[in-house]
C-alpha cells in the first residue's frame, strides 16, 4: 500500500504557488481556505519588507508565483507592464468601491479580498462618546487622540477631508493644493493644542492607547484583535470630523492577482475566483477578522459581530488609493512635507509647494535618447589600447612557464575567476549603466546626460538637500569628523592599553572591541532606539539631568550628530586594534633611548612613536575613509536621511534614486561612478603623501 | 608604575561603560515585557522571557535561523578557501598581473555595493539562481573575497617564507601550504 500512495503522490499535479504577506490571524484564515481549494495551492508567506520589490522583480523575470495577494495600488504599473492576466467578473455581489479598484481600461485584473483603511477606536472607560467635531481646538493637558502621523498615509484623512487628492482630475500630481494646505494647517493646530498627540509611531500610539493615556486611537482593522484583548468593549467608529468635514481614510484593498504567462492560467483563475468567493470570505472574516467586500457575508455576520460591521461601515467613507504608477513617487516628498509641518512647525503652504517641486523632479521625463555610435568607437579604441598594452607588457615580463605557473594558476585561479565574474563584471556593468536611462518604459542610451543632470542639480538648485553638491558637502564633513574621532579615540585607547603594568589590559581590549564584533545593522537599529524621542535612553538621561527632550530626527544638525555618534561608536575599535598592533612592533629600545636622551612623554609620542606608527596606520585610515564615505547602513538605518534628505550621504542618495524613485538605475549608477571617482582621487592623493613621508 | 595607572583604569572604565551601554540597553529591551517603556538603567525593570518565547514560537524564526546557519557556513567555507589561496598566491608568487590584481582589489572596495547589486541581480536571474540559497551564497562568498584575500595576503607576508622555500627545494611543493599554513591559520 505505501508504494501505491507514493505513485499517487507523484502523479498528482504540482500545487500552484500563491504568494502573500499576511500575518497572524489573517494568515491562519488563509491556510484554512487554501486547505479546501479545488486545485492544490501552496501558500508562501513573504516577508512584508521588500515584498513589493521582490514581487515586481520576480514578475519581470517570469520567476514569480502563479497567483499573489497584494493591495490594489500597484495595479496601474503592472497592467502597463503586462504582468497580469485578465480575470472574469465575479459571480457573487461585491462592494462597489472594492470591486472597482481592480478594473483598469474596462478590464478586470484582480478580485478583492479585504479592505483596509484607518478608523477610530474608542476606549469607553475614558470617554462616553466620540467627539462630534474636534474643532475648535481647546488646549488639552492630555491628548484626546493618538495616531501615527509619520507618513502621508497617516496624514491623508486630514487633508482629504478638505478635498486634497494626490492627483487631480487630469491625473497630474497635486500635492501643492488648497486642500493639503488647509488640512495640514488644521491638523497642526490640533497637534499644537495637544488634542492630537505628537511624534508617535504606530507601536507607541498603540502602547499609549493600551495604557489608557487617551480615549481615542486612529489605526486600522489589523490592530483590532490586539486592542480587543485588552478592551472587550472596544468602540469602533468612522473617523471624526474637523470643522464640519469628515476625515476620509485612504482605502487599500488586498486582492488576488493571476500572473500573466503562467502555464496553468485556467487553474489559477479558478483558484482566484475561489479565494474571493463568499465561502472563503466567511472563513477569512470569522477567523482572520478581515473586512471582506462580499456584501452577503457582511450582512450574515453583522448580528454576532457588531464591531466587524462597524469597521466595514467606517471604511465606507474611504477613498481608494490611486492605482497610478506615479503614486510610488508621491509617498517620500509628501511624508517630508507632513514632517516639516508637524515636527518643525513649518508653514503648510511652503512645505507642500516644496513637496510638489520635488515630486516634479522625481517624475521628470527621462533625458532624450542619444546616438551611441561615437561611444562605441571610443570604447573599442580603449579596449584595443588596453589589450595591446597588456600584450606587450606580458611579452616583456612573462618568464618561461612550467610547473610553477601551473601551481600558481591552481592557487589564484578560482579566487580570481570569482572576483572577475561577480565583482569586476558588476562594477563594469555599473559604469555602462551610467550612460543609460531607465524608467518605467525600459532602457535607452543617453550618453553623459545623467552626469550633466547630477552636476546641474536639475530643477532643484545647488543648495537643495537632494542636490549632488549639498550631499557631497555633507558626505565630506561626515567622513572627516568620523575619521578624526576614530583615529583620535582609537590611538588614545591603544596608547593607554599599551602601558606597561596594566594587568587588566586584555579584559579591556576584549570589551572595547565589542562594537566591531556585532553586525553593524543590529547596532545601527539599537542606536536608532537609543535616540528615540519618547522612550530612548539618551532623552531620558537628558531629562534626568534637567534638560529638555530633543526630537533628534526633526532637525538636520541633531540627526547628523546622532548618525555621527553611532558611527564613531562603531568605528573606533578598528583603529584601536590596528594601532595596538603597530605599537607592539615598535622596538622598545628606541623609546628607551629617547627617554634616556631626556625626551618628555609628549616628545616621545610626537617624534618617536607617531612616525613609527604612521606607515601601519595609513592603509587603515585609507580603508576607514572608504568605508565611512560609503557607510550606507548607518545613514539608512539611523536617521534614514531625515529630515527630508538633509543627512543623506552620496551612497544613500544613490540608493534612493535606484530603489525608491521609479527605478532610475542609470542615474543611480552615475552617482556611484562619481563616488568611485572621488575615492580614487583621494586614494591617489594619500598615496602621494605616503610616499612623501 | 601601579599608582600611576589608576587614572588610566578610570579612563578605560569610563570608555568601556559608554561602549557597553548600548549593548546592555538592547539586552534590557529584549528581556522587557514590551509594554513598559525602557528606563535609563538597562535591565532594571522586571525581567520577562515573553519576547524570546514569542520569537521561538514563530515558525518563520526557525526557518530564518536555518537559512542563516546554512548560508553562513557554506559562505565561510567557500569564501575562506578562495580568499586564502588567492592571498597566498599574491603573497608568495611574483607574477605578471600581481600589482594589477592588488590595485583592482583596493579599487573594488571603492565602488558602492548598493549599485553593483543591480547587475548582480541580472546575473542571478540569467543563471536561474535568483531567490535560491545557492545564489545568495555565491554572491556573499565572492563579494567578500577581495577584502579577505587582501587581509590574508598581509597575514601570509608576516609568516616565514623560508619554510615554503625549503619545501619547494625538497620537492614537497605548494601542497605544504594546505597542510602547514592551514594549521597555523
Amino acid at each position: 500500500v505505501p508504494w501505491l500512495a507514493a505513485v499517487f503522490l507523484l502523479a498528482a499535479p504540482e500545487p500552484l504557488v500563491l504568494w502573500h504577506a499576511w500575518r497572524g490571524a489573517e494568515a491562519e484564515a488563509l491556510q484554512r481556505v487554501v486547505a479546501d481549494s479545488p486545485v492544490p495551492i501552496r501558500a508562501v508567506a513573504m516577508p512584508f519588507e521588500g515584498y513589493s520589490e521582490k514581487l515586481s522583480a520576480a514578475l519581470t523575470y517570469g520567476a514569480g508565483p502563479d497567483l499573489f495577494i497584494y493591495p490594489h495600488e500597484r495595479l496601474g504599473q503592472w497592467v502597463q507592464e503586462g504582468r497580469l492576466a485578465e480575470l472574469e467578473a465575479p459571480l457573487q455581489a461585491l462592494d462597489k468601491p472594492a470591486a472597482a479598484a481592480f478594473v483598469a481600461g474596462g478590464k478586470r485584473y484582480g478580485l478583492p479580498l479585504a479592505s483596509k483603511g484607518l478608523l477610530l477606536f474608542h476606549n469607553r472607560a475614558l470617554a462616553a462618546d466620540p467627539a462630534a467635531d474636534l474643532w475648535p481646538a481647546a488646549p488639552q493637558a492630555k491628548p484626546l487622540l493618538l495616531q501615527d502621523l509619520n507618513s502621508y498615509y497617516g496624514a491623508f484623512p486630514w487633508v482629504a477631508a478638505f478635498g486634497a487628492r494626490p492627483f487631480d482630475a487630469d491625473g497630474k500630481p497635486a500635492l501643492d493644493s488648497p486642500g493639503h494646505r488647509l488640512g495640514m494647517a488644521k491638523l497642526s493646530a490640533l497637534s499644537e493644542a495637544g488634542v492630537v498627540a505628537k511624534g508617535l509611531d504606530g507601536a507607541q500610539a498603540t502602547a499609549a492607547f493600551l495604557r489608557g493615556d487617551a480615549p481615542f486611537l486612529i489605526d486600522g482593522p489589523w490592530r483590532f484583535k490586539q486592542l480587543q484583548e485588552t478592551f472587550a468593549d472596544l468602540g469602533v467608529h468612522p473617523l471624526p470630523k474637523v470643522a464640519g468635514q469628515r476625515l476620509r481614510p485612504m482605502l487599500t484593498v488586498d486582492g488576488v492577482f493571476v500572473a500573466s504567462g503562467g502555464k496553468r492560467a485556467a487553474d489559477a483563475a479558478r483558484v482566484a475566483a475561489y479565494l474571493a468567493s463568499d465561502a472563503s470570505a466567511e472563513t477569512r472574516s470569522r477567523v482572520g477578522r478581515q473586512l471582506v467586500p462580499n456584501s452577503a457575508v457582511t450582512a450574515r455576520l453583522s448580528d454576532d459581530r457588531p464591531q466587524l460591521a462597524a469597521m466595514a461601515a467606517a471604511l465606507r467613507h474611504g477613498l481608494p488609493a490611486p492605482a497610478r504608477p506615479e503614486m510610488r513617487s508621491v509617498w517620500g516628498p509628501a511624508k517630508d512635507a507632513v514632517d516639516a509641518v508637524l515636527r518643525r512647525g513649518e508653514d503648510p503652504a511652503e512645505a507642500f509647494a516644496e513637496a510638489g517641486q520635488r515630486l516634479a523632479s522625481l517624475l521628470a521625463p527621462l533625458p532624450p535618447a542619444s546616438d551611441p555610435t561615437p561611444w562605441l568607437f571610443v570604447g573599442t579604441a580603449l579596449l584595443l589600447g588596453l589589450g595591446w598594452r597588456i600584450a606587450t607588457e606580458a611579452r616583456r615580463r612573462l618568464p618561461g612557464k612550467g610547473a610553477r605557473g601551473l601551481g600558481l594558476a591552481g592557487f589564484i585561479g578560482p579566487g580570481l575567476t570569482a572576483m572577475l565574474l561577480l565583482v569586476a563584471v558588476p562594477i563594469l556593468t555599473g559604469f555602462g549603466m551610467s550612460l543609460f536611462a531607465h524608467g518605467p518604459g525600459g532602457w535607452h542610451f543617453v550618453g553623459l546626460a545623467n552626469y550633466t543632470a547630477i552636476g546641474s542639480a536639475k530643477g532643484l538648485g545647488l543648495t537643495h538637500p537632494m542636490s549632488f553638491w549639498f550631499t557631497l558637502v555633507v558626505t565630506v564633513v561626515w567622513t572627516v569628523l568620523n575619521l578624526v574621532a576614530h583615529v583620535g579615540i582609537g590611538l588614545g585607547l591603544a596608547l593607554l592599553l599599551h602601558r606597561k603594568g596594566l594587568r587588566l589590559s586584555p579584559l579591556f581590549r576584549v570589551l572595547l572591541i565589542l562594537p566591531w564584533a556585532i553586525p553593524n545593522y543590529v547596532t545601527a537599529l539599537a542606536w536608532r532606539g537609543l535616540f528615540d524621542e519618547h522612550v530612548g535612553a539618551i532623552n531620558q538621561i537628558i531629562a534626568a539631568s534637567g534638560g529638555e527632550a530633543v526630537a533628534w530626527w526633526d532637525h538636520g544638525l541633531t540627526a547628523f550628530s546622532a548618525n555621527l555618534c553611532t558611527n564613531i561608536w562603531l568605528g573606533f575599535p578598528f583603529m584601536m586594534v590596528i594601532a595596538l598592533g603597530a605599537l607592539s612592533s615598535i622596538p622598545e629600545p628606541l623609546i628607551e633611548a629617547a627617554r634616556i636622551d631626556g625626551a618628555s612623554a609628549w616628545q616621545r609620542l610626537r617624534f618617536v612613536i607617531l612616525p613609527q606608527l604612521m606607515p601601519a596606520m595609513m592603509p587603515a585610515i585609507l580603508l576607514g575613509t572608504i568605508w565611512t564615505f560609503n557607510a550606507f547602513n548607518v545613514i539608512y538605518l539611523v536617521s534614514g536621511g531625515a529630515p527630508a534628505h538633509q543627512t543623506d550621504i552620496l551612497v544613500s542618495e544613490a540608493y534612493r534614486w535606484a530603489f525608491e524613485a521609479q527605478g532610475r538605475y542609470g542615474y543611480a549608477s552615475a552617482y556611484s561612478v562619481l563616488i568611485f571617482g572621488l575615492l580614487l582621487v583621494f586614494s591617489r592623493f594619500t598615496d602621494r603623501t605616503r610616499q612623501a613621508v | 608604575m601601579t599608582r600611576g595607572n589608576s587614572w588610566v583604569y578610570l579612563v578605560l572604565a569610563g570608555v568601556t561603560a559608554v561602549t557597553l551601554y548600548p549593548v546592555l540597553w538592547v539586552l534590557g529591551l529584549a528581556l522587557g515585557d514590551g509594554v513598559t517603556p525602557p528606563g535609563i538603567a538597562p535591565l532594571a525593570g522586571g525581567l520577562s522571557g515573553d519576547g524570546f518565547e514569542a520569537l521561538f514560537g514563530d515558525a518563520m524564526f526557525g526557518r530564518a535561523l536555518l537559512n542563516s546557519a546554512v548560508i553562513s557556513t557554506v559562505t565561510a567555507v567557500i569564501g575562506v578557501t578562495l580568499a586564502a589561496s588567492t592571498g597566498y598566491a599574491l603573497s608568495r608568487f611574483r607574477f605578471f598581473g600581481r600589482e594589477a590584481t592588488l590595485r583592482g582589489i583596493i579599487l573594488s572596495q571603492m565602488f558602492p555595493g548598493v549599485v553593483s547589486a543591480i547587475p548582480l541581480f541580472w546575473l542571478l536571474n540569467a543563471t536561474g539562481t535568483f531567490d535560491t540559497h545557492a545564489g545568495l551564497t555565491l554572491v556573499y562568498a565572492t563579494t567578500s573575497v577581495p577584502f579577505c584575500a587582501y587581509t590574508m595576503k598581509g597575514w601570509f607576508d608576516t609568516l616565514p617564507g623560508d619554510l615554503i622555500d625549503a619545501g619547494r627545494a625538497t620537492g614537497v611543493g605548494d601542497h605544504l601550504f594546505v597542510r602547514f599554513y592551514g594549521r597555523l591559520v
